[in-house]
């Protein structure tokens, strides 16, 4: 079952603003608390806002907690959840646990300010508090955040916080995971690992995703960008790291070394071409990788990138089985797509979230899937959330639609958020969809809070649970 | 208690009806810091709170041992949660309603109406190291600036727009002087949209600052505000501003 939710509050109805690059963290503990992100301002200024339900997404609101005027620069959320999954209150994660289980961490560029890196948290994310300041650091990009409880062992309860970045302080090798391995106690240290152990173009590119395995296993993917010409066209590798202690030892992320040069990190493909901040259907490109752990066997790794082989911007989904040393021959490729986000259920069911251009101009649509496999990858499921005009609402800014969306599992469940354009239409919502905003789906108009003037479409995040 | 009308962007006339209450108890964590107050009167509001008069909203109390059930205050507020309703966050309050002069002065910050717009503009005028009339007559990279240098989504994107002077309302420059180049942005990231992006040909007024540019590494005059460029029919109203400051 499929179930596809605009986020924003009734509250909000008149609100038009590009609401888009979403991200979500499940409380994986109990999923009916879930908090997501988008670049949603605070209507009334002060502090940023981050979506919360307690419902398991029905409904949303948004709760000012984030330390940034009005918006964030950038913003990814995760959620560790307690040490056992029983969600019977227990206190259990070696005193770190006043959490309610519903710990958040958040990396965000803070503004005002550019490229100002924090790292945040805050140990209940329904709470009015403001989210606590972990570390701030100065130029460094794109933070992509992920956390793990450790449930067991002499760190059992600790909070391992993995944050992908692109340090512009380490060039030319800027590719690093900005990693506490204790992220809950009070003041929590953090390092930085470096993770692009080959020359560059004098940077990587600014998407580093780590993923968190419980057994210790942590990977990370990234573009090691080779070069990079006037026009922003970039030759890179598609470079997988891992670090089978958790990134605790006194060299990270080198225990996967590429059978050709003997240096750590594997270069599932070389030499993959796109050009950066090249635009399709509004929206601008960048790379897009994704990377996704089965849950039940850290062996088996799944990953996606865009290059322009075949399309200005073709998606591929590659598997390993062998801890990421062999990769086999694409399981999927997908001509004009972008913002793939995968994710493994603990069935070991792969779920690809992406978004792919249709139609020629001037009536160009976005379609966003979400494609299930039961199998490996060898045959999947699809099925499309949202068919949406492209060239409607004109853009804003950039990112139109989000530099990324974002697609995660807890149990058997998958949990998705993506941006869309958000005209009131069933057509364009093949598997439904339950607005909180006032609409009028006869007349495919929102309207504002006063239930009859017509407010303009524009871009709103949705909210996806697959079942 | 000090009021911090500055920070504030919903200031309102209320009466404390209940305490430890929300009027969104599903949505709303319901402590000793929230409290149900009525509206009595808006004094500074963006359009969607406009029309709040008459109605009880939700307030996460900066204070509760501040405010008793039955008080009247104005309340100084920005956002907290937005649902079903909207719940604010009180930033300071004074007893009971403020003066009308006062009220005046806060109807003039509320968003979104010509009077905020144009004590905004005021304010930046009154800031700006230069403001003059006249038009864009060449556009290209800023002297010394690196085109190859590092890569970010977000990177602003220098540019050096060489203005021709028609009118200098503010500021030393020379009575010779015809031209000044400032730097603006030409990202259309979520960072910088909002800031000035110029063409040449176009015209108006243009607000301009001395400040450090990081990626020069030298002071040049920049348009980086939102309000740095505005078109020509807002010169008589910029010359009154002006005039008046």
């Amino acid at each position: 079952m499929i179930q596809v939710v605009n986020m924003i509050p009734k509250s909000l109805s008149n609100e038009s603003e590009q609401d888009s690059e979403p991200h979500l963290a499940v409380n994986p503990t109990n999923p009916q608390e879930i908090a997501a992100s988008a670049f949603t301002p605070n209507p009334l200024g002060g502090n940023a806002p981050i979506y919360v339900s307690t419902n398991g997404g029905l409904t949303w609101r948004l709760n000012a907690i984030v330390p940034s005027a009005v918006i964030t620069g950038d913003i990814t959320t995760a959620a560790p959840g307690r040490r056992s999954d029983d969600n019977n209150g227990n206190d259990n994660d070696n005193g770190n646990d006043d959490d309610k289980g519903r710990r958040l961490y958040a990396g965000i560029l803070k503004r005002p300010g550019f490229l100002l890196f924090n790292a945040l948290r805050t140990n209940d994310f329904l709470s009015p508090t403001v989210m606590t300041v972990l570390l701030e650091r100065s130029d460094e990009d794109q933070p992509w955040a992920q956390v793990i409880k450790v449930r067991s062992g002499p760190d059992a309860g600790k909070d391992r916080l993995y944050i992908g970045i692109n340090d512009f302080n380490a060039l030319p090798r800027s590719a690093t995971v900005e990693q506490s391995l204790d992220a809950a106690v009070a003041a929590p240290a953090f390092t930085s690992a470096r993770i692009e152990q080959r020359n560059t173009s004098g940077q990587d590119g600014p998407q580093i995703r780590p993923v968190a395995h419980r057994d210790g296993t942590v990977y990370a993917v990234f573009h090691g960008w080779r070069n990079r010409d006037i026009t922003n066209r970039v030759t890179a590798d598609v470079v997988i790291v891992r670090d089978d202690d958790g990134g605790a030892g006194a060299t990270p992320y080198t225990d996967l070394v590429d059978a050709n040069d003997g240096v750590a990190g594997v270069r599932v493909v070389q030499n993959i071409t796109f050009t950066f901040n090249s635009i399709l259907g509004q929206t601008r490109l960048g790379g897009n990788p994704s990377i996704a752990v089965d849950p039940r066997n850290s062996s088996i790794v799944y990953l996606a990138w865009t290059d322009d082989q075949t399309s200005l911007s073709t998606l591929h989904i590659r598997r390993s089985t062998d801890r990421g040393q062999t990769w086999g021959a694409d399981l999927r490729t997908i001509a004009n797509a972008t913002n793939p986000a995968l994710a493994v259920n603990s069935r070991g069911h792969v779920g690809l979230l992406y978004q792919r251009l249709t139609g020629t101009a001037p009536n160009e649509r976005w379609e966003t899937h979400l494609e299930r496999s039961t199998n490996g990858g060898a045959a999947w499921g699809d099925s499309v959330l949202a068919n949406t005009p492209a060239a409607t609402p004109v853009r804003q800014f950039q990112p139109y639609l989000g530099d990324y969306d974002y697609l995660m599992a807890v149990g058997r469940t998958f949990y998705g958020i993506f941006s869309a354009n958000n005209s009131p239409n069933r057509a364009n919502f093949p598997n439904g969809v339950r607005y909180q905003r006032n609409v009028d789906f006869d007349t495919n108009r929102l309207l504002g809070l006063d239930g009859s003037t017509i407010i303009p479409t524009s871009i709103d995040p949705f909210f996806v649970k697959s079942t | 208690m000090a009021t911090s009308p500055q920070e504030s962007t919903f200031t309102f006339v209320g009466t404390v009806k209940e305490r430890n209450a929300a009027t969104m108890a599903e949505e709303v964590p319901v402590t000793q810091s929230t409290a149900v107050v009525h509206v009595d009167a808006v004094l500074q509001a963006p359009p969607m709170l406009a029309n709040r008069a008459g109605t009880d909203i939700t307030v996460l109390l900066s204070d509760p041992e501040q405010v008793q059930e039955g008080q009247q205050a104005t309340f100084f507020t920005t956002g907290w949660i937005y649902g079903e309703d909207i719940a604010v966050q009180e930033v300071g309050h004074e007893e009971g309603s403020v003066d009308d002069e006062r009220a005046a002065e806060l109807a003039a910050l509320s968003p979104g109406t010509p009077e905020n717009r144009t004590h905004r503009l005021q304010q930046r005028l009154a800031e700006a190291d230069v403001v003059v009339a006249g038009m864009v007559s060449e556009i290209k990279f800023p002297e010394g600036y690196n085109t190859q240098g590092l890569v970010s989504e977000h990177a602003p994107l220098l540019r050096e727009a060489t203005i021709q002077i028609e009118t200098a309302y503010k500021g030393d420059l020379p009575a010779e002087q015809d031209t000044i180049k400032a730097i603006f942005f030409a990202s259309q990231d979520v960072r910088w949209y909002r800031t000035p992006i110029l063409a040449v040909g176009q015209k108006g007024i243009f607000v301009l600052d001395k400040r450090e540019i990081r990626e020069l590494q030298r002071e040049e005059f920049a348009a980086l505000d939102p309000l740095d460029h505005q078109p020509p029919e807002q010169r008589d109203l910029i010359e009154t501003l002006l005039q008046g400051s």
